[in-house]
């Protein structure tokens, strides 16, 4: 898990892109510069609930339709 | 137009009902459709004005109330087995109202009379300061009335009778009520006793029963019965009265339904934590309904479109003052507080509905005017419910809380108006259900908070306009949830703040558009399938937007996001695209930035942003230039393109793909229409072997 963009966008928020590996990225935004630690702990525990929903959803079918 | 009567408590349905003199008793029987028509106003005596307690603390998300000076005395929560008879079998259960468990005493088919079960208080306590006694039970069948009774004993084993307490009918097996009872003749409790006991004078059967939070409590004063509230208006105010859990002293709990036990975490209050002056009131207390279905206040008869036949609550008997309001109660979840069916153009005022299954309850019924409701409360299923019932206006509802399924439903409900829902909090799912109902307007709704699922939910509704939703705070799920539900406008919620997993949920819902004020809380927003829009919204969380598993067409567009000009947000499924400034070709001011944030993103799942509609003539080329860029040269790729368009004869797809560097490169797409028309232009990017970015700035169309 890395740390791989940073900018500042129109609205003055605090964006950070965290690479969880090269098949995925999370979007994080704050409304001020913060520490890399927080960062990458919001991005576990996205990592996280985001497991824990997937298990839910593999009880249910998934829409692939374009 | 003439005006009848109902005195809940001294009225009879065999008078005429036209003076409280010769007032009706009930709405079903004494309002019959034979007595009554279109332009008659029935007025009913006002229940008693809120009492004042003293002070309080309530706390926000919290079921505990605790009063600063005691009201009750307790004789025993009776959370421990009691000592039985012979073929008497005495345990404890988990559905208690107070404490882990309660007491079960199950009467043996040997039983007949006497003495059944017993428990001692552990002690001599004086409850000569009161009159009653009050406590919950649960009956696992019907109760005939005084085969049982409950007594307090001066000896510790039960045997040595000093008040006696007969238990009335129960038509209602499986549901808690709390009973409040004078002690058999009159007068204060007794000053010294030692135990409380359960004594059959008639065989009851083999009935177990659950007895919980036994209270000694005055004549007129605090019991589990009561209603408690901030609220001390005889009339109006926007602060709800709340059905009691328990009371042990100066802790009380408030309830949900009456089958709300201990253990749940859905009844609280949702509002603002303080110390205040609190008020009690009581209801008028219906007669027990035995079924879900009762119909315990049946509205009989239909005005007409000019001429409403008005219920009036809140009168003062013998006066003409609409100075108070009318509280219904079922006590035991059961029945339809008030009930219409196939009825229209009834107008209601001043009415208040509690712990019955369906408080106020709308079935096919259209047209009909609700002026006031002010409490619809501690239902077992839903506070108040319209199924297939359109064109009604409701101007005020304060409060549709702590019902156990949703505060407020409609279902098959269209055309519908509201102008104030002043609080739709911890419900056991929803504040607000619209299911599948359509057109609806709603103008405000101040607070669908703390509830178990949902504040306000959509499913299969669409069409409907909300103006305001101030507060959808705190519910376990989300703030507002659309499911299926498309073409509807939030113009503004105020607040969707700490909700527990999304603050807006949008599943296979299409062409909504919110506005957001403010949110807070786990995740901003979700969404699954579909195109929906927030305008001037803005997420404080640092996880904005949430998909699961779908690259399907979905795409939540914010505009002006987090109330920014000109910071225009697109969100799908791994990957955003943003309105930005950081990098872009040459002078130009700003380029739009699609991020791949995932492998699912591939050329069969591409990124498919529209950067133009063209418009053009038949016959002649047409000529599409953009400005891309890519971060990485061969991660991510990008193509212009304009897809096959047989209404206007472009027969295939047409498509320029960026090169595999990170230089700004103009694409280039040509094609030529056989019919004037319209086709949209697409800015493709996928993933190719990791997370990156592509851009596209400047877009030229020219015709030949």
């Amino acid at each position: 898990m890395i740390i791989k963009e940073r900018e500042t966008d129109m609205a003055g928020k605090y964006r950070v892109l965290v690479e969880i590996d090269n098949t995925k990225a999370i979007p994080l935004k704050y409304n001020e510069v913060v520490d890399d630690s927080v960062v990458l702990a919001d991005a576990q525990s996205v990592v996280d609930r985001e497991a824990a929903q997937a298990a839910l959803d593999a009880l249910k079918p998934i829409n692939f339709e374009l | 137009m003439a005006i009848y009567y109902i005195d809940l408590v001294n009225g009879s349905d065999t008078n005429n009902g036209t003076s409280w003199a010769l007032a009706w008793k009930t709405i079903t029987n004494g309002a019959t459709a034979a007595r009554i028509a279109p332009g008659d106003e029935i007025r009913i005596s006002k229940t008693p004005d809120p009492v004042n307690i003293g002070n309080a603390t309530w706390t926000a998300d919290s079921p505990t109330v605790t009063l600063a000076t005691a009201q009750t005395l307790t004789v025993t929560l009776a959370t421990a087995s009691w000592t039985a008879s012979t073929n008497i079998t005495c345990t404890t259960s988990a559905n208690s109202k107070v404490g882990a468990t309660c007491a079960s005493v199950a009467f043996g088919a040997s039983f007949t009379t006497g003495k059944a079960a017993y428990y001692a208080l552990g002690g001599a306590y004086n409850f000569s300061a009161y009159q009653k006694l009050s406590f919950w039970i649960q009956n696992s069948v019907a109760l005939s009335a005084n085969n049982l009774k409950i007594c307090l004993c001066s000896d510790t084993i039960g045997n040595t009778i000093v008040d006696t307490f007969y238990i009335p009918a129960i038509p209602s097996p499986g549901r808690y009520l709390p009973l409040t009872i004078a002690k058999d003749g009159g007068g204060n409790l007794g000053s010294s006793i030692q135990s409380i006991a359960i004594y059959a004078d008639v065989d009851p059967g083999t009935p177990t029963l659950l007895l919980n939070d036994f209270i000694a409590c005055t004549t007129n004063g605090l019991c589990l019965q009561a209603l408690i509230s901030k609220n001390g208006n005889a009339q109006g105010g926007t602060e709800g009265y709340f059905a009691l859990q328990s009371i042990d002293g100066t802790t009380i709990k408030l309830d949900g339904d009456t089958n709300c036990y201990a253990s749940a975490t859905w009844n609280k209050y949702s509002g603002a934590t303080e110390t205040v002056t609190t008020y009690f009131r009581h209801g008028f207390k219906t007669s027990l309904a035995a079924n879900t279905s009762t119909n315990v206040n049946l509205i009989n008869d239909s005005g007409t479109s000019g001429s409403y036949i008005e219920y009036q609550g809140g009168y003062e008997v013998g006066t003409t003052n609409q100075n108070g309001e009318t509280f219904f109660d079922g006590l035991n979840g059961n029945g339809y507080g008030i009930s219409l069916s196939s009825k229209s153009y009834n107008k209601f005022n001043y009415l208040n509905a509690i712990r019955y299954y369906y408080g106020i309850y709308f079935n096919n019924s259209s047209n009909n005017i609700i002026t006031t409701i002010s409490n619809a409360n501690s239902n077992a299923s839903y506070g108040i419910f319209f199924n297939s019932s359109n064109n009604n206006t409701i101007t005020t509802i304060s409060n549709a809380n702590s019902n156990a399924n949703y505060g407020i439903y409609f279902g098959s409900s269209n055309n519908n108006t509201i102008t104030t829902i002043s609080n739709a909090n911890s419900n056991s799912s929803s504040g607000i259900y619209f299911n599948s109902s359509n057109n609806n307007t709603s103008t405000t709704i101040s607070n669908a908070n703390s509830n178990a699922s949902y504040g306000v939910y959509f499913g299969s509704s669409n069409n409907n306009t909300i103006t305001t939703i101030s507060n959808a705070n705190s519910n376990a799920n989300y703030g507002v949830y659309l499911n299926s539900s498309n073409n509807n406008i939030i113009t503004t919620i105020s607040n969707a703040k700490s909700n527990a997993i999304y603050g807006i949920f949008l599943s296979n819902s299409s062409n909504n558009t919110i506005k957001v004020g403010s949110s807070t809380g786990a995740t901003g927003f979700y969404s699954d399938a579909g195109i929906n829009y927030f305008k001037n919204s803005t997420f404080n969380q640092a996880t904005e937007f949430s998909s699961t598993s779908s690259p399907a067409n979905n795409w939540v567009w914010s505009l002006n996001h987090d109330n920014t000009e000109g910071n225009h947000w697109g969100f799908t499924y791994q990957a955003t695209v943003n309105r930005q400034t950081a990098v872009v070709h040459g002078t130009e001011p700003v380029a739009w930035k699609t991020a791949i944030t995932g492998s699912t993103r591939t050329t069969a799942y591409p990124v498919k942003l529209k950067i133009a509609e063209v418009a053009f003539n038949a016959g002649s080329l047409v000529t599409v230039k953009a400005w891309v860029k890519k971060d990485h040269a061969t991660n991510v790729a990008c193509k212009l393109a304009a897809y096959a368009n047989t209404s206007v004869g472009i027969n295939t797809n047409v498509s320029a793909t960026k090169a595999s560097d990170t230089n700004w490169e103009e694409l280039t797409i040509t094609f030529t229409p056989t019919v004037a028309g319209v086709t949209e232009i697409y800015l493709e990017s996928w993933y190719v072997s990791g997370n990156s970015n592509t851009y596209v700035g400047t877009i030229t169309v020219t015709q030949a």
